[in-house]
C-alpha cells in the first residue's frame, strides 16, 4: 500500500510527459489527487503494514502530516483547472509531472521509517519542486529559485552530516538508522556525538522549514512561485522539514535529551516570530507578506514542541490549521495577482467592492492566519499558550504574546488598506471574475479551519494524541 | 599502508587550499575533480584488508560522478561565459587562506576533542574532513559567481563524503548510493539553473541575483 502510494504518482507523473493535450493532463492531475486523497483515507481505518524492510512505515505522526499534504494537495489541484485557463503559452507538462514528483516525495518523507531514506526524501522534494518555482522564469523567479536551491541544498548537507554523527553515535551498539531502533537504543547512544549530531539535524532540517535566521530562501521562492505552488511549499513542504524534526525530537525524548533539544528550538522560534514581524511591518508585497507569516507560524510549531507537554498537542494541531490557513491565503493571492496583475500591496485597492468573494476570502484568511477567535488557528495558538504558562517559561509567553499581538496589527494594517479604498483610475479594466474551481477550494479549507476552532473529530483527536505520547506530550 | 593513507588524507587538504585561492573557474573545476579522485582512493586503502564488493563500487561511482562527470559538466556548463575568473570576491583570496589555514588548525582541535568510539585507521580522516567542509563553506560564502559557489558546495560535500567513508561498513549500501545519486541529480538541476541563469545575465555572478530584498 505504502509502497503503491509512493509509486504511483511518479509512475503518473512520467506519463504525464508524454500525453498532449492541456485539458487531459489536468484531468489526470485531479484523479491521482483523488486518488491519493482516497488512499489516505483508507489508511486511517485500517493500519497499514511495514514494507520494503521496515524500510516504509506509518505512524500517527507520519499519518497527520501525509492526510494534510494530500488534502491540500486535492484542493491546490482543483484551484489549478481554473488557473491556468488563461495560460497557455507556458510549459505546462513540465509542470504538472513535476508537481506529481513532488507529492510522490512527499509521500516518501511522511512513511519513510530510516533516517537516510528520509534526507534522500527531503532532498528529492527539493530537487521536483525546483521546476515548480521557476515556471514564470523570469529574471526575479530565477533569482528565487536559485537561492532556494543553493540554501536548502547546504542545509540538507549539514542534515546529512548530523545523519552520518547520529550513526557514529551508535555504531557501538545501535548499528543502524532505522528510526524504532534508534529509539529503542536512545539511552545507549553515545552522548557527544549524539548532541553534535542533534545540532546538525537542527539546523539542516529548520533551513528546509524555514526557521530564522536559516529563513532566508523562503520569502523570495514564497512570493516568486505561481501562487498554488506557493500554497503547497507552505502547507506541505514546510510540514515535511517539520515532520523530520519531530523524528529527532523523538530520538532525544527517549534519550532523555529533551531539555537540550527544546531549548534550541524555543530560541530559534522566537527567533523567527521576531523577524517575522520585523519584515512583516510595512511589507511592500502582499505574497512575501503571506511568506513571513509562514516564517512566524513555523516559530510557533517550533516552539510549541519545545515547551513540550500540552504544547506538543497544540503544535501538532496548529500543523492542520497553518497548513490549511496558509493554503487558502496563497491561494487567495492567485486570484488578487489574476485581477490585479501586480503584487504590490500599493496598487491593490477596493478589493472588497471590486471583486466581493475575493474580499472576503481575503478577510478570512487574514483572520485566519492571524489566529482569531473561532478559527482553529487561534485554538492551538492558544493551547501552546497554556503550555508555556503551565511550565513557568514565562519570559517565552510574554515574546510569544507580544510577538502575535504586533504581527495582528501590522497585517491588519497591510489588509484593510487592500480591501478597502478606490481603485486607482488607470487600474480600472474589466477583469476575469473567479471561476467556481478557483472558489471552491478556498472556501473548504477555510471551513475546514473555522470547524477545527469549534469541534476537532475524535477520530483526528485520537491520532494527535497518539502523536503527542510518541513526543511524551 | 597507514603511511599511504595519511599522505592521501593531507594531499587532498592541500589541493583543497589550492582550489581556495585559485580564482579561475577552469582551475577550480580541474583541481576539484582531481581531489574528488583521489578522495575515492580513500576507502580502497582504508579497507585494504577486508575489502568488499560494494565498497569497490562505492569508491569507483565516486570516482567516475565526482572526478571526471562532474568537472565535465561544470566546463560545460561555463562554455559561454567569456570572463572565466572571479573579479569580485566577498572575501579576498588572502584573507580566504588565512581563513582557510585557520579551519585546518581548528578542524583539528575539534577532532581531538571529539572521541571516535571505534579504532579507525587514519587519525587525519575527521579533521580532514571537518576542514573540507569549512572549505566549502568559505567558497560559498565568499565567492560571488555562481560556478564557484557551486565548486563550493561540491568541496563541502566531498568533505561530507570523506566522514561518510568511516562508516562505510557499518551503514546499508542504500545509504551511500542514494547519496551518490542526489548529488548527481543536485548537480543537473544546478547546471539547469545556472545556464538560465547565464542566458538571463550573460554572466553568472550573483551579486546581480539581487532584486529582492526587503
Amino acid at each position: 500500500m505504502l509502497v503503491f502510494l509512493i509509486s504511483f504518482p511518479l509512475m503518473i507523473g512520467g506519463l504525464v510527459f508524454i500525453v498532449p493535450g492541456q485539458k487531459s493532463r489536468n484531468r489526470i492531475l485531479l484523479f491521482t489527487a483523488l486518488l491519493h486523497s482516497a488512499c489516505i483515507s483508507s489508511l486511517w481505518i485500517n493500519k497499514p503494514e511495514m514494507s520494503l524492510n521496515g524500510f516504509l512505515g506509518l505512524d500517527a505522526l507520519g499519518l497527520l502530516i501525509l492526510s494534510v499534504i494530500s488534502v491540500l494537495f486535492l484542493m491546490v489541484s482543483f484551484y489549478l483547472m481554473g488557473y491556468f485557463k488563461n495560460e497557455s503559452e507556458l510549459s505546462h507538462k513540465i509542470f504538472i509531472g513535476f508537481l506529481l514528483f513532488f507529492l510522490s516525495f512527499m509521500t516518501l518523507v511522511t512513511v519513510s521509517r530510516h533516517f537516510g531514506l528520509l534526507l534522500i526524501g527531503i532532498e528529492a522534494t527539493t530537487l521536483s519542486s525546483v521546476p515548480l518555482i521557476n515556471f514564470v522564469k523570469t529574471r526575479q523567479s530565477i533569482e528565487a529559485t536559485w537561492k532556494f536551491l543553493m540554501i536548502c541544498l547546504i542545509g540538507i548537507a549539514l542534515a546529512l552530516l548530523g545523519t552520518y554523527f547520529l550513526a557514529v553515535a551508535g555504531i557501538n551498539n545501535v548499528q543502524s538508522l532505522f528510526i524504532d531502533k534508534l529509539v529503542d537504543h536512545a539511552k545507549e547512544l553515545s552522548l557527544p556525538w549524539f548532541k553534535m549530531s542533534v545540532i546538525f539535524l537542527l539546523i539542516g532540517c529548520g533551513t528546509k522549514m524555514g526557521l530564522a535566521p536559516m529563513h532566508t530562501w523562503l520569502p523570495d521562492a514564497h512570493s516568486q512561485a505561481p501562487s498554488p505552488i506557493s500554497a503547497l511549499l507552505s502547507g506541505c513542504l514546510l510540514n515535511c522539514a517539520f515532520l523530520s524534526i519531530l523524528r529527532v525530537g523523538q530520538i532525544c525524548h527517549a534519550a532523555g535529551q529533551t531539555p537540550f533539544f527544546s531549548s534550541i528550538l524555543i530560541l530559534l522560534g522566537i527567533i523567527s516570530m521576531g523577524v517575522a514581524y520585523v519584515f512583516i511591518l510595512g511589507q511592500e508585497d502582499y505574497k512575501r507578506m503571506f511568506a513571513y507569516s509562514s516564517v512566524e507560524h513555523m516559530g510557533i510549531l517550533a516552539i510549541g514542541i519545545g515547551l513540550g507537554g500540552v504544547g506538543i498537542y497544540g503544535s501538532l494541531l496548529h500543523v492542520i490549521n497553518n497548513a490549511f490557513t496558509k493554503g487558502a491565503s496563497f491561494l487567495v493571492t492567485g486570484n488578487l495577482y489574476k485581477q490585479y496583475h501586480s503584487k504590490k500591496v500599493s496598487e491593490v485597492r477596493g478589493v472588497l467592492g471590486r471583486f466581493p468573494v475575493t474580499g472576503i476570502f481575503l478577510l478570512a484568511a487574514f483572520l485566519a492566519v492571524s489566529g482569531v477567535p473561532l478559527f482553529g488557528t487561534f485554538i492551538s495558538e492558544l493551547i501552546i499558550l497554556y503550555a508555556a504558562v503551565l511550565g513557568h517559561h514565562y519570559v517565552v509567553a510574554f515574546f510569544y504574546c507580544l510577538f502575535l499581538a504586533l504581527i495582528f496589527i501590522s497585517i491588519a494594517e497591510i489588509i484593510l488598506k487592500m480591501l478597502q479604498g478606490q481603485p486607482a483610475q488607470e487600474a480600472v479594466i474589466p477583469a476575469p471574475r473567479e471561476s467556481l474551481s478557483m472558489i471552491l477550494p478556498i472556501l473548504l479549507l477555510i471551513l475546514i479551519v473555522l470547524m477545527l476552532g469549534f469541534y476537532i473529530p475524535p477520530f483526528l483527536n485520537n491520532v494527535l494524541l497518539k502523536g503527542a505520547g510518541l513526543l511524551g506530550g | 599502508m597507514n603511511v599511504w593513507l595519511d599522505a592521501i588524507l593531507i594531499l587532498v587538504v592541500i589541493l583543497g587550499l589550492f582550489i581556495v585561492s585559485s580564482i579561475r573557474l577552469g582551475t577550480m573545476i580541474k583541481i576539484f575533480g582531481v581531489q574528488s579522485m583521489i578522495l575515492g582512493l580513500v576507502p580502497f586503502l582504508m579497507y585494504a584488508k577486508d575489502m568488499e564488493f560494494y565498497i569497490i563500487l562505492v569508491s569507483l561511482a565516486a570516482i567516475v560522478l565526482r572526478g571526471f562527470i562532474m568537472p565535465y559538466f561544470l566546463f560545460w556548463a561555463i562554455r559561454h561565459v567569456s570572463e572565466r575568473s572571479e573579479a569580485s570576491q566577498v572575501i579576498g583570496t588572502g584573507a580566504t587562506i588565512l581563513l582557510s589555514g585557520l579551519s585546518v588548525v581548528g578542524s583539528f582541535l575539534l577532532a581531538s576533542k571529539l572521541v571516535f568510539p571505534v579504532p579507525i585507521s587514519s587519525d587525519l580522516v575527521i579533521p580532514s574532513s571537518f576542514s573540507l567542509i569549512i572549505m566549502g563553506f568559505l567558497l560559498l560564502v565568499g565567492r560571488t559567481k555562481a560556478i564557484s559557489q557551486v565548486v563550493g558546495y561540491l568541496v563541502l560535500e566531498n568533505g561530507i563524503f570523506l566522514f561518510a567513508i568511516l562508516l562505510l561498513k557499518k551503514m546499508p549500501l542504500l545509504v551511500e548510493m542514494g547519496i551518490l545519486l542526489d548529488l548527481f541529480i543536485a548537480a543537473v538541476v544546478m547546471g539547469i539553473v545556472v545556464s538560465h541563469i547565464s542566458d538571463e545575465f550573460n554572466n553568472m555572478d550573483t551579486i546581480q541575483l539581487s532584486t529582492l530584498k526587503d
